[in-house]
């Protein structure tokens, strides 16, 4: 199944709103006009605005993340990593290349036996 | 921003900082330093510079490109945690950074889920708001407990002198003083005095 990028979302989302009015189109989709705004600006949104968002697009949210469909499993199944653990605090639609950053960092910290505190803060 | 919080958490929140600042041995007056809540949750705290083998290219973009765009990351793994914070942000915002973490761990909130692309790397994460709030709340209680907030407003100390008195910025000191009542409470003392 061909991928569609990801950063392609926010053409797409803008593409089918066309002349809608954003605030119209949030309470559509039943998330805010700014995270709608930042979505079509080329931001990556969360789990749960990514799933409302295809759904309204009335696309497969694997074929923009590359996964081949499972008939058996609902849209957003089989997308999760299950090893990763972490909580984040940061913009909610950070900029992907930070995003991917962040859990970069993740994962070498899991891969890091933790050693001793010593950070004074 | 609290509009997800249930009823009686904040207050259940205030009781909780206040009980775990007396086990650090802390005065509603001094400062909480992130590091001492740490070491008593047994949480060890870096910076992304500690992350062993991270390559430069991951540091350059969360230390250089985009400091601005994260502030901590909370990673567990098999009962342990790491905190991992934005050095590049103020003291103060550090502090609430941090605790912030702390705070999602006290709490016992269920950690993000991460997606993976298929090319194996990183896209999305989920994003609990309510679980946000509620960290955010009691973060902000352990850092400016309400008794110190009204003890300093009764010395007529200005939020700057709050700020640096309990090394937080000085809009969390607004914000508190607004959100817990420490003004309104003060006001009408005030009015009940002239009277």
């Amino acid at each position: 199944m061909p991928r569609q990028p990801l950063e392609s979302l926010g053409a797409m989302v803008r593409e089918k709103r066309g002349k809608k009015k954003l605030r119209e189109t949030a309470k559509e989709i039943g998330i805010g006009p700014a995270t709608l705004m930042r979505v079509e600006n080329g931001r990556i949104p969360d789990v749960e605005t990514f799933g409302k968002i295809c759904i309204w697009l009335k696309k497969d949210p694997g074929s923009l993340l590359g996964f081949t469909p499972d008939a058996t499993s609902t849209p957003m199944q089989g997308l999760v990593s299950p090893s990763i653990s972490a909580h984040f605090r940061s913009d909610r639609t950070p900029e992907p290349a930070t995003v991917d950053a962040l859990a970069k960092m993740v994962l070498y910290t899991l891969k890091a036996q933790p050693r001793s505190s010593d950070s004074d803060v | 921003m609290s509009a997800t919080l249930e009823r009686g958490f904040k207050s259940w929140a205030e009781r909780t900082a206040t009980s775990l600042r007396g086990d650090l041995g802390l005065s509603p007056n001094d400062q909480l330093r992130p590091s001492a809540l740490a070491t008593f949750l047994q949480v060890l705290l870096w910076t992304p510079l500690d992350v062993p083998d991270l390559p430069p290219d991951v540091l350059y973009q969360l230390v250089k490109k985009d400091p601005w765009g994260w502030s901590a990351v909370s990673v567990l793994q098999g009962g342990a945690a790491v905190v991992i914070y934005n050095p590049r942000h103020s003291i103060g915002r550090r502090s609430s950074d941090i605790v912030h973490e702390l705070a999602h761990l006290i709490l016992g909130h269920d950690p993000a889920r991460l997606i993976m692309a298929h090319d194996g790397s990183f896209v999305m994460r989920s994003y609990d708001q309510k679980d946000e709030d509620e960290a955010n709340w009691l973060a902000w209680a352990l850092l400016l407990p309400k008794e110190g907030l009204l003890a300093c407003k009764r010395r007529n100390r200005t939020v700057a002198e709050i700020a640096e008195q309990f090394v937080v910025t000085e809009s969390l000191v607004n914000f508190r003083l607004r959100m817990t009542g420490v003004e309104a409470q003060l006001r009408a003392a005030s009015r009940y005095r002239r009277k």
